[in-house]
């Protein structure tokens, strides 16, 4: 199963939050952000929660499996 | 740092390279081969105006790389140009302690041996420099203007320095494959080589110009941090797995490399590890950018 996130949706609802912006928030690059938001990269546990915390969302709205994409 | 110390040490760098260049050719045309020691006028201050030129190229040299160093922060864009110009001014730069050498050995040896192949070597390192104050100047005036203070600018720079580090690996990389490989491809032995100073030397700058370039720049703007925080995880992350890669790759290549060296004679073992060096070297820069590319 492939970990998939809904973080670019978030930013545009948090008043059009930049990835640089939400990049200084957790005390990442914004290559980080973006690498997660495309997929190349699966965040650790402790940064996907500050990220979940920045939106005040709960870890699962944020973050979830795609059950579709998964490899059969 | 004031934009005039640029351009005054800019033109009194371009003035003394030339200098010494003219004053190189009329010592070759005197320096020659001879059981008697040559007289040639005004050797002493022919050699106060090669030292005063040296030290002023290097001081430029210096203000070149703290200028680009405090640039680095503001930078959105000629990533690649940038990396190449550090590059080229630290290369040159150090390289300066190389001609030193060279003009040493020139001097000790002229009356014995022939060293004219020493004074193609100069020449060659003369050019060098010059296309680098050249290259340097030029893309310095690229750059905005950045008024605050070298520390200051760190500081408060943001983490173009991870791809920009990368970008300087893979330049150096580059250029280490194609100096060692054309040393190896030429059959040349370490132990014998005639400009093994140089060589060893430029090999060393090239291997040591990314750890300068992360050092140098991560020490200031981390150094209250421990080591582990200086990067992300993600930038970790892409730095341990292109590191795997180039270790398993670079194993190979040095597997192949010395159970080859057991059939042919006058392999040089020294040279195709250097070679090995610089293909992990390339190996692991060319993934990380790879793996960091934003669209």
């Amino acid at each position: 199963m492939v970990l998939e996130n809904n973080i670019k949706q978030l930013r545009i609802e948090n008043n059009q939050m930049s990835q640089q912006e939400l990049a200084e928030l957790v005390e990442v690059s914004r290559m980080t952000i973006y690498s997660i938001e495309v997929g190349k990269y699966t965040p650790s546990a402790a940064l996907a929660l500050r990220i979940a915390q920045v939106f005040s969302k709960p870890f699962e709205e944020v973050f979830y499996f795609n059950k579709g994409s998964e490899k059969k | 740092m004031k934009e005039r110390f640029r351009i005054v040490g800019f033109i009194g760098s371009i003035v003394f390279s030339t200098l010494l260049i003219f004053l190189f050719l009329y010592l070759r045309s005197k320096l020659l081969f001879s059981p008697l020691d040559p007289s040639i006028p005004g050797l002493d201050v022919i050699s106060l105006i090669i030292i005063l030129g040296y030290i002023w190229i290097g001081c430029y040299h210096l203000y070149l790389f703290f200028y680009l160093l405090k640039h680095t922060p503001s930078l959105q864009s000629n990533l690649w140009k940038y990396a190449i110009a550090f590059v080229f001014v630290l290369l040159s730069g150090i390289l300066l302690i190389s001609d030193a050498t060279i003009l040493m050995d020139i001097g000790k040896e002229y009356q014995n041996f022939d060293v004219s192949s020493e004074w193609i070597l100069m020449f060659g390192l003369m050019g060098f420099h010059i296309l680098t104050l050249l290259f340097s100047y030029y893309f310095t005036t690229q750059l905005q203007a950045n008024r605050t203070r070298l520390f200051d600018s760190i500081q408060s720079g943001n983490n173009q320095m991870f791809v920009l580090t990368y970008q300087i690996m893979s330049i150096c990389g580059v250029a280490g494959i194609l100096l060692t490989g054309m040393y190896f491809l030429g059959g040349w032995n370490l132990i014998a080589l005639q400009h093994r100073v140089g060589f060893i030397l430029t090999s060393s700058v090239l291997l040591g110009l990314p750890l300068i370039t992360f050092g140098g720049f991560w020490f200031m703007k981390f150094h209250k941090k421990p080591f582990i925080k200086w990067l992300d995880e993600h930038e970790w992350y892409l730095t341990t797995m292109g590191m795997s890669i180039s270790l398993i790759i670079g194993w190979i290549i040095m597997a192949i490399g010395i159970g080859i060296s057991g059939f042919i004679d006058g392999f040089s073992t020294i040279i195709w590890f250097l070679l090995c060096v610089f293909i992990q070297i390339e190996v692991l820069a060319i993934y990380v950018l790879f793996q960091s590319h934003m669209e």
